[in-house]
């Protein structure tokens, strides 16, 4: 690969010394592109052969390190959604459960982040530094005691149990919002209410238009969450009609000896299930980094 | 006392009122109130509950509960093979999750940030993809990985002319699976966000280790790694408060009986266990505040080494 590229720039009439240097920088992006290249393929390859495993017959031999079917068939993806296992409501229940508790906790997260970042009030950073605390304590740990008081609330079994948790934002989104909004400039806040905007206007009108970026940061990694969550709507969720998706998936991984068709339905379902949380990464993409790091330093 | 209720009511209201008639001033608290209000019934509330239930053992499911003093604590550290199983995996796992994923991170970082490379966007949306899918995928695709007869890993090692391992039955294959399912989810993850902090880093720091005729490794390790710092420490930290909450991967890889040998519990799953499958749920509980304290004393300790603070300003 070297010769050519030094070859090439050996034509055009440069000193030799610096013909020399572009052609080594030629040679060092070829084999750094290269190099990244295969690393790369070495790391998707195995789930471009999973994705290809859930298109092939079930009656004949795959060879697990190709990703192209044997013998192309949709059976896999008929049954999935065959009266037998249903997946699309396992899906339509996790939608709505991971919208409306998005939606709720985006808005929450948003409206604590505008107030600890751009309000001045006695004992915010009293409460930031709770926000802080709380988003390091290891609550996860507490799922039994919080087992306890949901079904002291009646909400077992009940979507509300799932929604309402999250209502507040959580403590990360909170963080993280309140990092973005530092930068937006004070000025025009102040420029507002010399206008005369109340409070609420100042909100809805010109914070959350510039706020764009990071609302769509924190309601993806919401809206990932919620549809990606196994344990807490695992031990909610009992009545099989309402169970979420991942719950779903799981369960039915154990069924693998009793029911022929219950492994390879559920990769398939664990396929499509990762659709939703990559679809959205290539649509917030664009802020996410720059977002998330911005926070880690700020 | 009657003129004190009298005349305290009136003398109060006043900056009642005026803290009302104020828009500016009450907007903040009702703005931060929906966390707190929800912070304070569905996780503050549980714990004071979880105070007196580690002392308590349910019976069964009916909702009595019996008080048993320091039982479930004495049991939980003394007489418990799963829980000594957890915590071994925890630091196995937690240990050689960051040995294995964090230099190789800092390698990618560097050929993923070099000037020459081309199209760099995509190979870090590559490397990233693995760490936003659902921990039931991964778990899923690393049974299908390690499946004993139509998995990737046998079939590559037959093609080698290896043998046909039964990954699934045996122990001691449980912690090297369950670090490579890691490595592939998390590493890229790690990579992106150490990407991100050398993009802090500016030029003319670089530029003037080139001038001062620094190698390019030697301004990795003496220039770059230091003030990477701070994102090791969040990675870090992140990561081991991760692995000790880990869920969704042990329970679809390794299944609800603890895997081979019932070596493969984790904290969560035995947890889920104790108080889904036993209704031990003064018991799990009980492992709960243990995991708890482990977790905290582990992210103190970790602040501490790295120096870390969260949320500080620029200074």
């Amino acid at each position: 690969m070297a010769a050519p590229a030094v070859t090439r720039y050996a034509a055009s009439g440069r000193s030799p010394d610096a013909r020399a240097k572009i052609g080594l920088f030629r040679l060092r992006a070829i084999l750094s592109t290269v190099l990244a290249a295969i690393l790369a393929l070495i790391f998707i390859w195995p789930f471009l052969c999973i994705v290809g495993s859930t298109f092939n017959r079930i009656d004949v031999v795959l060879n697990p390190l190709t990703p192209i079917p044997a013998q192309f068939s949709t059976r896999f993806y008929e049954l999935m959604f065959s009266e037998k296992y249903r997946i699309q409501d396992y899906v339509l229940n996790s939608v709505w459960v991971a919208v409306a508790t998005t939606a709720l906790s985006t808005l929450a997260s948003t409206l604590s982040g505008y107030a600890l970042a751009k309000l001045r009030f006695p004992g915010r950073d009293l409460l930031f530094s709770l926000i802080i605390g709380v988003m390091l304590l290891p609550t996860a740990t507490m799922l039994v005691p919080q087992f306890i008081v949901m079904r002291d609330l009646n909400l077992v079994n009940s979507y509300w149990g799932l929604i309402l948790p999250g209502v507040g934002g959580g403590a990360f989104g909170i963080f993280l919002m309140r990092q973005f909004m530092l930068g937006i400039p004070t000025e025009m806040l102040e420029a507002a209410r010399m206008d005369g905007a109340n409070e609420f206007d100042l909100f809805f009108r010109i914070v959350l238009p510039n706020a764009k970026a990071g609302i769509g940061v924190i309601a993806t990694l919401s809206l990932r969450g919620t549809w990606n969550a196994l344990l807490w709507p695992q031990i909610l969720i009992t009545d099989v009609n309402k169970r979420l998706l991942m719950p779903a998936i799981a369960n039915l991984n154990q069924q693998q000896v009793a029911d022929v068709f219950a492994l390879p339905v559920v990769r398939t379902a664990a396929i499509v299930a990762a659709l939703v949380p990559l679809g959205l990464y290539a649509y917030s993409q664009k802020y996410f980094v720059s977002t998330l790091a911005g926070a880690i330093k700020g | 006392m009657a003129s004190i209720a009298v005349s305290g009511p009136t003398k109060k209201r006043s900056p009642v009122l005026e803290f009302f008639s104020d828009q500016t001033k009450w907007t903040p608290y009702l703005f931060v109130a929906p966390f707190f209000i929800t912070f304070a019934i569905f996780t503050l509330y549980p714990m004071l509950r979880a105070v007196t239930m580690g002392f308590q053992e349910s019976l069964g499911y009916t909702g009595q509960w019996e008080w048993v003093g320091l039982a479930n604590y004495v049991e939980a550290l003394t007489n418990d093979a799963r829980m000594r199983t957890a915590f071994m995996n925890f630091i196995y796992f937690t240990l050689g999750s960051l040995a294995t994923q964090l230099p190789c991170a800092f390698l990618l970082a560097l050929l993923l940030t070099s000037r020459s490379l081309k199209a760099k966007g995509l190979w870090r949306t590559l490397f990233f993809i693995p760490s936003v899918l659902p921990g039931v995928t991964m778990g899923v695709v690393g049974g299908w990985f390690f499946s004993k007869t139509h998995g990737f890993a046998n079939a590559l090692l037959v093609s080698m002319g290896g043998p046909r391992v039964d990954w699934a039955g045996f122990s001691r294959y449980i912690i090297p699976n369950m670090l490579l399912i890691a490595f592939w989810q998390w590493m890229g993850n790690h990579a992106v966000f150490l990407i991100a902090g050398m993009s802090g880093i500016g030029d003319e720091i670089i530029e003037a280790s080139i001038v001062d005729g620094a190698s390019a490794w030697q301004r990795a390790r003496h220039i770059i790694l230091p003030l990477l710092k701070p994102v090791f420490a969040y990675i870090s930290i992140t990561a081991a408060a991760g692995s000790l909450m880990s869920y969704e991967v042990p329970y679809v890889f390794l299944g609800t009986d603890g895997g081979a040998r019932g070596k493969g519990w984790f904290f969560m799953t035995h947890i889920q266990q104790m108080a889904f499958g036993q209704f031990r749920m003064g018991y799990a509980t009980a492992i709960g505040w243990l995991v708890f304290l482990i977790a905290i004393v582990i992210t103190v300790l970790q602040l501490r080494i790295y120096e870390f603070r969260l949320g500080k300003e620029e200074a």
